[in-house]
C-alpha cells in the first residue's frame, strides 16, 4: 500500500533521507522509529508531497505520490504530533469541514457517529475544540480517517504528549484502523507504543533504515537495546 | 467545493470571533447613526434651504417700485440644493458654501459654508457613510482578515490542510471569499437601508443610478482592501508582521497620501486669496467699459461710437435709453474680466484635481473617496456646475434689467425711471438641476476607473501570491 523505493532527500548539504526503501501492506502498522532529524518526518512529508525527492519514489496504492499529489491525499489521513483544529468550531464541525475538502457531506449525526467511532464522549461532539485536550484532538483526527475510510494513515508522533491512558486509547484505535484494513505509517519516539501496536518496526538513524524487525519477533527489551545498538553505531 | 467550504468555514469562524463580531456590530451601529444623523441633517438643511430660496424670492418681487439697474445692485441669492445622496456622501458640501449672491457687475464667490457651523450637532453630523467606509471599514477589514493565512501556518494547519489535497490558492481564494462574505453582512443592511431611504423620499427615480454606483465604488474599495489583507497574510512570516504591515498600509493609504498630497497641491497650484483675487480683477476692469462712469476714457470712446453709428449728436437723441446700453456694456466687459480671473481659479482647481486623481493610483481611498463624491454629486465639479448655472442665470438677470432700462427709458421716462412689482415679479427665477446623468465631466471617470484599476490589480497581487506560495 505504501511503498518507498530508494528516497533520497537532502536540505542543502544534509542528507535527511538516504537511499530509504520501505513497505507497509494493507492492515499492517509500520512503526518508524529514530532520534530527532533521523529523517522520519521527512519521510512523511514526502508521501504527503510536502517535499520533493530528489531520488526514488513513493507511492501510496501503486500511485507515485508526485505524478499524482491529489488523487495519493485522497486515500490517506494525516495526523500530526498536533492535529490542528478550528478552535471556534466543534467537532462535528470540524470533521464535517475536512470531510468537505474531500467532497464527502457528512451530516450531523453521522459526524456524531464517526466522532463516536473514535472514542470520543458524545456530549464532547457538540463542542468547540478550543476545548479539547489534546487526546480529543487526536480522536478528532482518527474520527476522519474513519470517514474518509482512508486506506492510508501516516501519523507523525501522534502519541507524544499523551498521557498513558489517553495514548493507550490510541493504540486501540489504530489498531482498529489495522482490522479495516489500512495500511499505517507511525513515526514515533515511543518504543514501548511501537511494540505494542506495530506488526512491523524500522529503525532509522542519520536518514537511512538501519534495521527493520517484526514486532512480534522481538521483546520490549530487546527493542529497546537494538535501538540504542543503532543509535550509538 | 474546496473554495466553498474554506470560504464557509472562514465566515464561520469570523462570526464566532468575539473581537471581529464585536467590531462588525459597532459599524453597524456607527453606520445607523451615520444615516439617522445624515438624514436629520439634510431635512433640515432643505428646509432651510427652501424657505431661504423663497424669502429671497419674495423679497425680489416685493422690491416696489425701483430703477431696475439699482434692482441688479440690490442682487438676490442662488441656493445650491443638497442632494439625496449627500446623506451618505456630503462631499466638499459643507466647505464649499451653499448660496451665491448675485448682483450687477460682480460675480462672487459662493458663501456661508456649513463648516463654518461650528455647533456640536454639525460636528456629530460628520459622521457620515462614506467617513465609515474610507476610514474605519477597511481597519474592520484589516482585523478579521489579517491572520487569515498566518494563523493556518502558525497552528500548523496550512500543513495539515495540504495534507488533505488543498492547494494554497484554493486556500487563499477560499479566505478571500470568507471574507468578502463577512463584509457583505455588515455592507448589505446598508445598502438595504439607503434603497429604502430613497423609496420613502421619492428620491429613488433621480438617485437610484448614483446610488448604486455609490454602492459598487465602495464595494470594490472593500475588495481592495480584502485582497491586500489577504494578499499580506499570505506572504506575512507572523501574524504580528502581517498586521503591522496591514496598519502602516492604512496610515499610508488613508491618512499620509491625503495629507501630503493636499500639501503638495496647495504648494505646487496655490490659489490665490480673495483680497488677490478681486485687486487683479479691479486692475482689468479698468481697462474697460464703467457702466457707472460716463467719463472715463472707455465710456466716451463708446459713448462717441454709438453716436456716430446713429448719427446724431447727443445720447438724448438716441432712440433707446443709452445709460441702460452702456451698462449692459459695461456688464458684458465685466463679465469677460471676471470669466477670465474665476478660469484661472478653475483652472488652478482642476490642476489640483488632475493631482489628486493621480496620487489616486498611490491611495485607493483617495480613488474611491474621489468617485463616491462625484457619484453623489458633492464633489467640486458638481458645485462647479451649479456655480456656472448661477452665473450664467446672473448675466440673465441683470441683462433683463439693463434691457428694461435701455428700451423703456426714453423720452419723458428717461428721468427717474423705475419698474413695478409687476416687472420684478415677471423676472426670471433661478431653479438648478443637476444634470441628468450620474456624471457632470468626464474628468469625474479618471478615479473611478483608478478605482476599478486597484481592485483588477488587487486580485492580480492575490493570484501572484497564491502561485509564489504553491511554489513553496
Amino acid at each position: 500500500m505504501i511503498d518507498i523505493k530508494n528516497l533520497t532527500k537532502s536540505f542543502g548539504n544534509t542528507v535527511a533521507v538516504k537511499n530509504l526503501n520501505l513497505y507497509v501492506a494493507k492492515g499492517e502498522i509500520y512503526c518508524l522509529l529514530g532520534a530527532n532529524g533521523a529523517g522520519k518526518t521527512t519521510t512523511i512529508n514526502s508521501l504527503l508531497n510536502l517535499v520533493l525527492p530528489e531520488d526514488g519514489t513513493a507511492k501510496i496504492d501503486g500511485l507515485i505520490v508526485t505524478d499524482e499529489p491529489l488523487n495519493t491525499k485522497e486515500k490517506l489521513t494525516y495526523i500530526p504530533e498536533n492535529l490542528a483544529l478550528y478552535p471556534a468550531l466543534s467537532g462535528v464541525e470540524n470533521l464535517q469541514f475536512f470531510c468537505g475538502l474531500s467532497g464527502i457531506k457528512l451530516s450531523d449525526s453521522n459526524a456524531v457517529s464517526n466522532l463516536k467511532a473514535a472514542g470520543l464522549q458524545e456530549d464532547a461532539t457538540h463542542k468547540r475544540v478550543g476545548g479539547y485536550s489534546k487526546g480529543m484532538r487526536q480522536k478528532v483526527g482518527i474520527a476522519l480517517a474513519i470517514a474518509r475510510s482512508s486506506e492510508v494513515l501516516l501519523l507523525d508522533e501522534p502519541t507524544s504528549g499523551l498521557d498513558p491512558a489517553a495514548s493507550s486509547d490510541f493504540a486501540t484505535l489504530l489498531t482498529e484502523m489495522k482490522e479495516r484494513g489500512a495500511a499505517v505509517l507511525m513515526a514515533t519516539h515511543d518504543l514501548f507504543r511501537a511494540k505494542e501496536t506495530g506488526t512491523k518496526i524500522g529503525i532509522m538513524n542519520r536518514g537511512s533504515l538501519v534495521d527493520e524487525l517484526n514486532a512480534a519477533d522481538v521483546t520490549h527489551s530487546d527493542l529497546e537495546k537494538i535501538y540504542l545498538n543503532h543509535m550509538r553505531a | 467545493m474546496n473554495i466553498y467550504s474554506i470560504a464557509r468555514n472562514q465566515l464561520t469562524q469570523l462570526v464566532r470571533d468575539k473581537v471581529v463580531a464585536s467590531l462588525g456590530l459597532l459599524i453597524l451601529l456607527l453606520l445607523g447613526i451615520s444615516i439617522i444623523t445624515g438624514i436629520s441633517y439634510y431635512s433640515e438643511i432643505t428646509e432651510q434651504h427652501q424657505e431661504a430660496e423663497e424669502l429671497a424670492r419674495l423679497q425680489w418681487e416685493k422690491q416696489g417700485d425701483k430703477n431696475p439697474h439699482s434692482a441688479a445692485h440690490y442682487g438676490t441669492f442662488a441656493f445650491k440644493p443638497v442632494t439625496v445622496l449627500s446623506v451618505f456622501e456630503p462631499g466638499v458640501d459643507r466647505y464649499t458654501g451653499v448660496s451665491i449672491f448675485l448682483e450687477g457687475h460682480r460675480q462672487n464667490f459662493a458663501a456661508y459654508s456649513l463648516a463654518e457651523d461650528k455647533d456640536s450637532s454639525r460636528r456629530f453630523a460628520e459622521l457620515t457613510s462614506a467617513f465609515i467606509f474610507a476610514y474605519l471599514f477597511p481597519l474592520f477589514i484589516i482585523l478579521a482578515g489579517y491572520r487569515s493565512i498566518t494563523a493556518e501556518k502558525e497552528s500548523g494547519m496550512y500543513r495539515f490542510l495540504k495534507s488533505q489535497g488543498v492547494s494554497t490558492g484554493q486556500l487563499i481564494a477560499g479566505k478571500s471569499l470568507g471574507l468578502w462574505a463577512v463584509i457583505l453582512l455588515i455592507y448589505i443592511p446598508f445598502l438595504v437601508i439607503g434603497l429604502i431611504f430613497l423609496f420613502i423620499t421619492g428620491a429613488i427615480g433621480d438617485s437610484l443610478a448614483g446610488f448604486l454606483f455609490m454602492g459598487i465604488v465602495w464595494l470594490l474599495y472593500f475588495g481592495v482592501v480584502a485582497h491586500i489583507t489577504i494578499t499580506v497574510s499570505a506572504l506575512a512570516n507572523s501574524s504580528g508582521s502581517s498586521m503591522v504591515v496591514l496598519l502602516s498600509l492604512w496610515i499610508l493609504s488613508t491618512l499620509l497620501v491625503p495629507r501630503l498630497i493636499t500639501n503638495v497641491a496647495s504648494g505646487i497650484h496655490p490659489v490665490p486669496n480673495t483680497s488677490e483675487f478681486y485687486q487683479a480683477v479691479r486692475t482689468d476692469l479698468l481697462e474697460g467699459i464703467d457702466g457707472h462712469n460716463p467719463y472715463s476714457e472707455h465710456s466716451v470712446a463708446f459713448r462717441d461710437s454709438v453716436l456716430a453709428a446713429h448719427r446724431v449728436d447727443d445720447v438724448a437723441d438716441l432712440p433707446f435709453n443709452f445709460r441702460g446700453m452702456m451698462l449692459q456694456e459695461g456688464e458684458e466687459f465685466e463679465k469677460k474680466i471676471y470669466d477670465h480671473h474665476f478660469a484661472k481659479i478653475d483652472e488652478i482647481h482642476r490642476a489640483q484635481n488632475r493631482l489628486f486623481s493621480i496620487s489616486s493610483f498611490l491611495s485607493p481611498t483617495i480613488a474611491a473617496r474621489m468617485s463616491s463624491m462625484a457619484v453623489a454629486g458633492t464633489d467640486m465639479h458638481a458645485f462647479n456646475h451649479f456655480s456656472a448655472e448661477a452665473e450664467a442665470y446672473r448675466i440673465e438677470l441683470v441683462r433683463e434689467l439693463n434691457m428694461d432700462l435701455k428700451i423703456n427709458a426714453v423720452g419723458d421716462r428717461a428721468v427717474g425711471y423705475t419698474a413695478g412689482a409687476d416687472f420684478f415679479a415677471q423676472n426670471i427665477a433661478f431653479t438648478y438641476e443637476r444634470p441628468e446623468s450620474v456624471f457632470v465631466s468626464s474628468t469625474q471617470l479618471m478615479p473611478l476607473f483608478i478605482t476599478l484599476l486597484w481592485f483588477v490589480a488587487s486580485i492580480l497581487i492575490l493570484t501572484v501570491a497564491a502561485h509564489k506560495k504553491e511554489e513553496i
